[in-house]
């Protein structure tokens, strides 16, 4: 457990260095605008209760916004996207998986449902985030076009978070839920 | 009761998500590119000095061109210096330190040590601050002469600025040789274009004309924003003119920092006239 604790914690602090010094200088174009660090809260524990979703979101949004200098639409996301994540797994897993617990990984779950499921999260972030960084209904269309390129591009780099994450270790969470 | 408590372990969740979002978005619609600025520079105060190895290691590959540029300016400048020596022909050393006469524009320099352009608001970070004399306000310029932003907000070492590519950005544009002057604004889309607005219907317009600056109390005037694209009427019978950058944001490396000497007594007058003007 305080292993795992510590595992998330350095994670955590992975993703946010990355985001800062990596991705946020990558400079792509204007419609791709990677918002990895929102694999933490893709890979958190299924059985996290959701005030510690909430609290872990807010932690991760407020440093984001202070770091980035965006003044709270990263909290905004984050605090969504976290407190939404329980939907996103119940439309991709049957309740009863969900109720054993454990880190959703593709081992856990398969490559195809945890691909649709990290999807499904991080839309859902890019969608708060571009919305309401555009804040403007006139160029919808390039903002939708911000949300999908974006959510497709982050979605891969979730993949290779998670490969970062669990590495070896993925098999080895999914024996000891059990 | 069993349900009563149920329903309230079930609302508590909801309820502190709606605490804390509320909460955020509050903070988030009180926010100026002011407030964004102070947050950027404080988190910089910790992760400056990080950012300008990176940006010193980066340097070294565009030394080459840096040169050029450099020259380039610099015979510019010498041309410049001969053609007003031949007109004024007034000693070099009096030149050197003009007494009793003060420049209008002040140039000093700066490194960009952090600069993106793929957000609605973007932001520049340099490696100088109030300690070598940097201040809010100063104009942001290529070592080529174009527009590149202003300082927002100072620390120490470091300040930010905001950028052309930046939604809150406004200026005052002209087109060259003209008289006829707009507001100068990005719309969030290309990183190479922005708009120059509100010009009136009786100007000409053709592609490829010059836009420079007006006159502004952070940019000196005549300074090179950008060439026309094309020209398109909009309802209200104002131009709006889509302006090809002459700045490359996504290479920006060394930047001429311009503070306009007179802002203080130029702001001072300005606020006189509107106070007139209200009683």
């Amino acid at each position: 457990m305080v292993n795992r604790i510590i595992e998330y914690a350095v994670f955590f602090v992975t993703l946010v260095l990355l985001q800062l010094f990596l991705f946020n200088n990558l400079n792509l174009s204007v419609y791709v605008n990677p918002l990895v660090y929102v694999a933490f809260i893709v890979l958190l524990p299924m059985e996290t209760p959701p005030v510690a979703m909430l609290l872990l979101g807010l932690l991760l949004g407020v440093n984001m916004d202070l770091v980035m200098g965006t003044a709270g639409i990263n909290t905004i996301a984050t605090l969504f996207t976290a407190y939404t994540r329980p939907v996103a797994l119940r439309m991709v897993l049957a309740k009863d998986d969900i109720r054993d617990g454990g880190i959703p990984s593709p081992v856990r779950m398969g490559r195809g449902k945890f691909i649709r499921y990290a999807g499904i999260v991080v839309f859902l972030q890019c969608f708060v985030f571009f919305t309401f960084e555009s804040l403007t209904w006139s160029y919808y269309y390039l903002t939708l076009l911000r949300i999908v390129l974006s959510t497709i591009v982050t979605t891969i780099l979730v993949w290779f978070s998670q490969m970062l994450f669990l590495g070896n270790y993925g098999r080895g969470y999914k024996s000891n839920d059990r | 009761m069993r349900k009563l408590i149920l329903f309230f372990k079930k609302i508590y969740v909801l309820l502190l998500f709606i605490v804390l979002e509320s909460l955020a978005l509050h903070f988030y619609a009180g926010s100026t590119s002011y407030t964004k600025a102070k947050l950027l520079g404080a988190s910089n105060a910790v992760v400056g000095s990080i950012y300008k190895q990176f940006a010193d290691i980066g340097d070294y590959f565009g030394l080459r061109h840096e040169n050029d540029v450099l020259l380039e300016e610099l015979t510019r400048l010498r041309n410049e210096f001969e053609v007003y020596r031949a007109t004024h022909r007034t000693p070099v050393d009096s030149l050197a330190s003009p007494e009793g006469e003060v420049a209008e524009y002040i140039y000093s320099t700066a490194y960009v040590i952090n600069n993106s352009i793929t957000r609605q608001e973007n932001y520049i970070m340099l490696d100088k601050g109030r300690r070598d004399g940097v201040e809010p306000n100063m104009a942001l310029v290529t070592p080529e002469g174009t527009i590149v932003g202003y300082v927002l907000s100072c620390r120490n070492k470091f300040s930010v600025a905001i950028s052309v590519l930046n939604t809150n950005f406004r200026t005052v544009g002209k087109i060259k040789g003209k008289e006829s002057f707009g507001s100068i604004y990005w719309d969030g889309r290309d990183h190479s274009y922005v708009t120059l607005s509100e010009i009136p219907k009786y100007t000409e317009i053709q592609p490829g004309d010059t836009i420079v600056t007006g006159y502004s109390s952070i940019f000196p005037p005549n300074l090179e924003i950008g060439r026309v694209e094309s020209s398109q009427m909009n309802p209200t019978g104002y131009y709006d003119v889509k302006v090809k950058l002459t700045t490359r944001m996504s290479g920006l490396k060394r930047v001429f920092l311009v503070r306009y000497a007179d802002a203080v007594e130029r702001m001072l007058l300005e606020e006189e006239v509107l106070k007139s003007e209200n009683n």
